[in-house]
């Protein structure tokens, strides 16, 4: 079970869901969970074959788990997990 | 009785006669068009005849800020410039981070009005005791950063300097204003560096203390604190990864230009200059414009080229798109290396690798030889071939001269098939949104004032997922459905106009300050009423303004277009979807109360008061 948290541009998602506790043991788990939950922002997370997107930033415990590859880290009781929506130029 | 968050008052340079005046900002101006862009455009349009020589001297290069710029509010301190274009000959605007503005704001003006050409190189220097018209001397020929220090070094660290490189000076049509030296930050599109280099001016050098007063300080402070924790949360990729976090993911859905917009995929290359690769290999710091949280500015170690051993500016996510690419250059260490040199000479980074990607295509066409070019071997992914036409841009030499006039002319030279891969809308070469990717972007280019921007509109981000939830309309879920597009992007365009007017920066959308913060902070700062409908209703009526200039200006539907390689050429291995820009333009200009080829309606006009 972990912590977490959805940025607020996002929240629309998740029916204004900002904070909830989800099942799995490690942060693709958990994702997938959330996936299942909410199926729009299952769009957001996923690409079409299922694998995690780069359409939104996932940190674990503050850091990015595409760049440190810890899509498959185990994630315990105290962890937090944030997503926000990755911005695409300025 | 005037609004408080304004100075009132206006400075007037003229550099023909090298006089320097003040004149009353009218409250009921400021009420109705804000600052920043809105003043500009207001100023632009009643001053500048729409057949002005934009490098002549009845052109306007127009400085201003807005109500909040000079307070502590979040984002805030930003400029916006306004001129005649001489790269599109219509209403132009660029705006600007870094900490000019703040300082400008601080010296007791709300605008500044530059007019006339001088007859020798000048730089203007402004405090609060006045403003003095300096012989530029030596400084004429440098390049930006050398300017930037040397004038700092005069004036002291609080000073802050907006100038010209040698692109300006040379009136290069896609040559831009820079200010806060290597942590640069660019005046950059629509050739703004032209307009000041035409009036011989080569920098404006700022250093004021005073802080405007404020209606109820205590509100402010109070809603700042509300928005703290979601302004650091919210934003937190920017600050890790820059404006190019979004880099694999703008490739995943075939948003960024790759290979002057003709290729699809390029997942490999978008990995190597993405603003994850940068962080793990070359960043060695960031940096803030005034008043921001953020931190998106990037600092690099150079190891390589005419910079080696340096620290120099980190490439942000447009400039990763139009020099990296849309050129088929996948080298981060090279990207980098233009940026460098375009901020250095002065030159924007989008339109220089826009028109340098024409070239390229233009070469392996066959309508242009090495020989035209001077031996510069402009083949796609050539990185050292667009670092020496960088240099033939900025200073006008052999077919740089060409190029320096941008995309348009560029491809009206060259004749033939040139015009189906000119990229370009209203001359203004686009910034790396592709609007086949994208139904918003498609419309938002068509449509926005300046020319192809996805500024105007900033729709890109929120077009799937991300919301904002107090725009007054439903979340588009689809990025190709029509459904809700039009309307969502005159909504944004209109919110835009008003970010562009207070000066504050997009990216707080992001951390929450959204519609209702930012009008809340508008009235707590002037002690006015404004409610939502009012604050669109102002951006509404700034969006139309810019728009009469350009009908002034000879613009109506037919220059709403897309160019052939956006709207008719799908887009290489990537998706089929073309946007049906006639149908959207038409329900456009319906909704917006315009007429069928695009003007406003009289009664538009009564409507919005102008």
């Amino acid at each position: 079970m972990a912590k977490v948290l959805i940025g607020s541009p996002l929240q629309i998602l998740t029916g204004n869901v900002a904070e909830l506790e989800v099942r799995g043991a490690t942060v693709d788990e958990v994702i997938g969970e959330l996936a299942q939950k909410y199926p729009d922002l299952k769009k957001k997370l996923l690409t079409p074959d299922g694998t995690l997107s780069y359409s939104v930033l996932i940190y674990l415990d503050s850091k990015d788990i595409k760049s440190a590859g810890r899509e498959k880290a185990p994630v315990g009781e105290s962890s937090v997990i944030k997503i926000f929506p990755v911005v695409g130029g300025g | 009785m005037k609004a408080k968050g304004y100075w009132g008052r206006i400075l007037r340079v003229d550099l023909s006669r090298k006089k320097a005046t003040e004149q009353p900002l009218d409250d009921r101006v400021a009420s109705a068009f804000i600052g920043g862009s809105g003043l500009g455009a207001r100023i632009l349009f009643d001053e500048v005849p729409p057949e002005a020589d934009p490098l002549g001297p009845d052109n306007l290069l127009i400085f201003a800020v807005g109500p909040l710029t000079g307070t502590r509010i979040y984002n805030s301190n930003r400029f916006d410039v306004v001129a005649k274009s001489p790269l599109t000959g219509i209403f132009a605007e660029a705006n600007s981070g870094g900490f000019w503005g703040e300082t400008f704001k601080k010296c007791g003006y709300d605008a500044l009005i530059i007019q006339g050409i001088s007859k020798r190189p000048v730089f203007l220097s402004i405090d609060e005791k006045g403003t003095r018209i300096e012989e530029a001397g030596e400084l004429w020929g440098k390049e930006t950063f050398e300017v930037e220090r040397l004038l700092r070094e005069k004036y002291g660290q609080n000073a802050q300097a907006a100038v010209i490189g040698p692109a300006g000076e040379r009136m290069v049509r896609i040559a831009n204003i820079t200010t806060d030296g290597k942590h640069a930050r660019a005046i950059g599109r629509c050739g703004m560096g032209a307009v000041m280099g035409s009036k011989k001016l080569k920098a404006i050098v700022v250093n004021g203390n005073k802080e405007p007063e404020i209606a109820y300080p205590e509100k402010v402070q109070e809603l700042m604190r509300a928005l703290a924790a979601t302004m650091k949360e919210g934003t937190v990729g920017l600050k890790q990864y820059g404006t190019s976090g979004g880099m694999e993911y703008c490739e995943e859905i075939g948003n960024i230009p790759v290979k002057n917009w003709y290729q699809g995929p390029w997942p490999e290359g978008a990995k190597k200059i993405s603003g994850r690769t940068m962080a793990a290999s070359i960043l060695t710091n960031r940096y803030h414009c005034g008043r921001c949280v953020i931190n998106c500015g990037r600092v690099v170690k150079s190891v390589e080229g005419p910079y080696k051993g340096l620290e120099i500016g980190g490439p942000e996510y447009e400039t990763l798109g139009l020099l990296g690419s849309n050129l088929l250059i996948d080298d981060l260490q090279a990207v980098a290396t233009l940026n460098e040199l375009c901020n250095r000479y002065g030159l924007d980074t989008i339109s220089t690798g826009g028109v340098i990607g024409f070239a390229m295509e233009a070469y392996e066409r066959g309508l242009v030889s090495t020989k035209d070019m001077d031996g510069i071997d402009l083949r796609w992914g050539n990185a050292k071939a667009a670092q020496e036409m960088i240099e033939a841009i900025a200073f006008r030499k052999g077919f740089g001269e060409v190029l320096g006039g941008g995309v348009k002319r560029a491809a009206e030279q060259l004749g033939g098939v040139a015009a189906e891969f000119a990229v370009h809308v209203k001359g203004l070469e686009p910034p790396a949104h592709d609007p086949r990717a994208k139904v918003t972007v498609a419309i938002g280019f068509a449509t926005s004032n300046r020319g192809a921007c996805h500024l105007q509109g900033f729709t890109h981000d929120f077009e799937e997922g991300a919301f904002i939830a107090d725009l007054g309309l439903p979340q588009l879920k689809d990025r190709f459905s029509l459904e809700g597009k039009v309307e969502n992007v005159i909504r944004m365009q209109h919110l835009m106009c008003m970010f562009d007017s207070l000066t504050c920066c997009k990216f707080g959308l992001f951390g929450g300050l959204t519609v209702q913060p930012l009008t809340r902070f508008l009235n707590h700062v002037t002690g006015w009423d404004f409610d939502a409908d009012r604050f669109f209703k102002t951006g509404e009526r700034m969006f139309n303004l810019k728009r009469l200039y350009n009908v002034r200006a000879g613009i109506s539907r037919k220059d709403d277009m897309l160019p052939p390689r956006m709207a008719i050429h799908k887009r290489g291995g990537g998706t089929n979807f073309l946007p049906p820009i006639n149908s959207l333009l038409n329900e456009y200009y319906r909704l917006r109360g315009w007429d069928e080829f695009g003007i406003p309606t009289p009664e538009k006009c009564r409507e919005l008061g102008i």
